[in-house]
């Protein structure tokens, strides 16, 4: 029993250990020779380009409900004129980032582990490695690199277009005027607010593209083994978002002098 | 040369490779010969460094190559070319782009000459009507030979190295995989084929090894090979006859 927990724990700790080589050699790929520009560039059409609609149309239903529900609680206490603000914040800073990371990781994440591990089960990543190509370069330095551009690029699109749902239903469902909503949402202009919309796509990124990347790579065991890997990146990726949301607020709060 | 000196590989608690030593020269004719799961494919993966051996030493040309880094590994596995059993193509790329893959890795040239050198291969190992085919839409044997063209296009390797060529192939196919691999090394570049189709050992290699369990069993010409008592051998033969 205790050789047993013995046993899983090493594995557990090697397997924390490749993970952070992975990550690192990718992260470090991105200033090491060769580039590989086309890669990137196609990364940022499938991961970003691709996942623009998606993301609009979640974000502008979210925006929706969000400000329905507040505008509806807030009539109650006369605070109307708020929506806009209050829609704002939990947009930008909450709701936006994590919301437009959890669909980044369920389309690119999954595709990207997808990818890897169909490759590795039919010795394309040993092709790589044979001709003497860097596999990690090569396959999971654009990825990472890719994501840190795209999902910064899809959160501020996708706050946008939760922002216009937003104020679509407080003017249409709630009579409320769109220069109340605009002029409250203008006060988020804030670092508070602004700093961390804005850090943790990035930080969502490399996580997003290094647990997928890390999991695709990974893979053993045919069909059933690439269906394990997909949901694992999905669910770590999922796992570990949530978690450093809460972390990286908590930090840039204090940071900006706002926390005790 | 390539040197195996009492090289051990465990996966878990089981051995794939047992202790095993053996040496083969650049210009040898081999076959590596064993049931499924005999650790035969496990042999090419160690001599190219894809897998480090746990106990003993892999040596290639006098190095070391055991515990080398992926980078330092690179000259050693351009020495060989390698084609898997399935030809690891990559699937969303053209037969041009496949063998022009490494050709863009390696050389700064113009697309011209790419094509050329692309379908010189191609002809090379008589595919070249399937240049501008998707991998999926070629048959078993053209992908074998679109992976074999694309293992010569960026670099001249001095051994061939081949998992399972023939596996799953028709008669007439894996006939035309057998002479490719008996042209190519014409011109004094060995190669190890690693099969459990003895047609294919029979034909083809000079040295025959036999393994099983990770273990070598046999080692010796084709004469030796099927006069040999090992039971394991005798009853591999009697099922190839059959």
């Amino acid at each position: 029993m205790s050789n047993q927990l013995f046993e899983t724990t090493k594995s557990r700790i090697a397997d924390l250990q490749s993970f952070y080589f992975l990550s690192i050699r990718g992260i470090t790929g991105i200033f090491r020779r060769p580039f590989y520009f086309d890669d990137f560039v196609e990364q940022m059409s499938y991961s970003g380009a691709g996942s623009v609609v998606i993301v609009a149309l979640v974000s502008l239903f979210i925006g929706m409900a969000l400000s329905l529900q507040i505008s509806a609680e807030f009539a109650v206490l006369g605070l109307q004129m708020y929506t806009g603000q209050v829609v704002g914040i939990s947009i930008i800073s909450e709701v936006g980032p994590v919301t437009i990371g959890l669909i980044y990781a369920g389309r690119s994440g999954s595709g990207m582990a997808s990818e890897l591990g169909s490759m590795i089960l039919r010795n394309q990543i040993d092709t790589f490695r044979v001709f003497g190509v860097d596999p990690i370069k090569k396959l999971v330095t654009p990825r990472i690199l890719g994501s840190l551009v795209m999902l910064p690029c899809l959160t501020v699109i996708g706050d946008f277009v939760s922002m216009l749902g937003g104020a679509y239903v407080s003017a249409a469902v709630a009579n409320q005027s769109l220069t109340v909503y605009w002029n409250a949402v203008h006060v988020l202009f804030q670092a508070r607010y602004v700093v961390p919309g804005l850090v943790k796509p990035f930080l969502f990124g490399l996580i997003i593209s290094c647990v997928s990347c890390y999991s695709g790579l990974k893979t053993r065991g045919g069909a059933v083994g690439l269906k394990s890997s997909t949901t694992r990146a999905f669910v770590i990726s999922t796992i570990f978002i949530i978690i450093s949301d809460f972390v990286v607020t908590r930090i840039i709060l204090v940071f900006l002098g706002y926390g005790s | 040369m390539i040197e195996f000196e009492n090289v051990q590989l465990l996966r878990g608690d089981r051995a794939v490779i047992d202790g095993m030593s053996l040496s083969i020269e650049r210009n040898e004719r081999v076959a590596v010969l064993g049931g499924s799961g005999s650790g035969k494919t496990t042999i090419l993966k160690l001599i190219l460094g894809l897998l480090q051996a746990d106990e003993g030493k892999v040596i290639v040309d006098g190095r070391d190559i055991t515990n080398l880094k992926e980078e330092e590994l690179r000259d050693t596995r351009l020495k060989f070319s390698l084609t898997f059993q399935d030809g690891a193509l990559f699937d969303s790329l053209t037969v041009k782009e496949n063998v022009a893959f490494f050709i863009r890795e390696y050389m700064q040239i113009d697309e011209d000459e790419i094509e050329k050198r692309v379908r010189d291969r191609l002809r090379e190992v008589d595919v070249e009507e399937a240049i501008y085919m998707m991998p999926e839409e070629l048959s078993g044997g053209m992908k074998r030979r679109v992976a074999i063209a694309r293992s010569l296009a960026a670099h001249e390797p001095a051994m061939f190295l081949y998992d399972e060529p023939t596996s799953d192939l028709d008669p007439v196919n894996a006939g035309k995989i057998r002479k490719l691999i008996q042209d190519l090394s014409s011109g004094g570049r060995g190669f190890i084929l690693v099969t459990h189709e003895m047609v294919d050992a029979l034909k083809v290699a000079e040295r025959l090894i036999f393994i099983k369990g990770g273990k070598v069993l046999f080692d010796g010409d084709r004469d030796s090979f099927q006069r040999t008592d090992i039971q394991e051998i005798q009853a591999f033969l009697r099922e190839a006859r059959a």
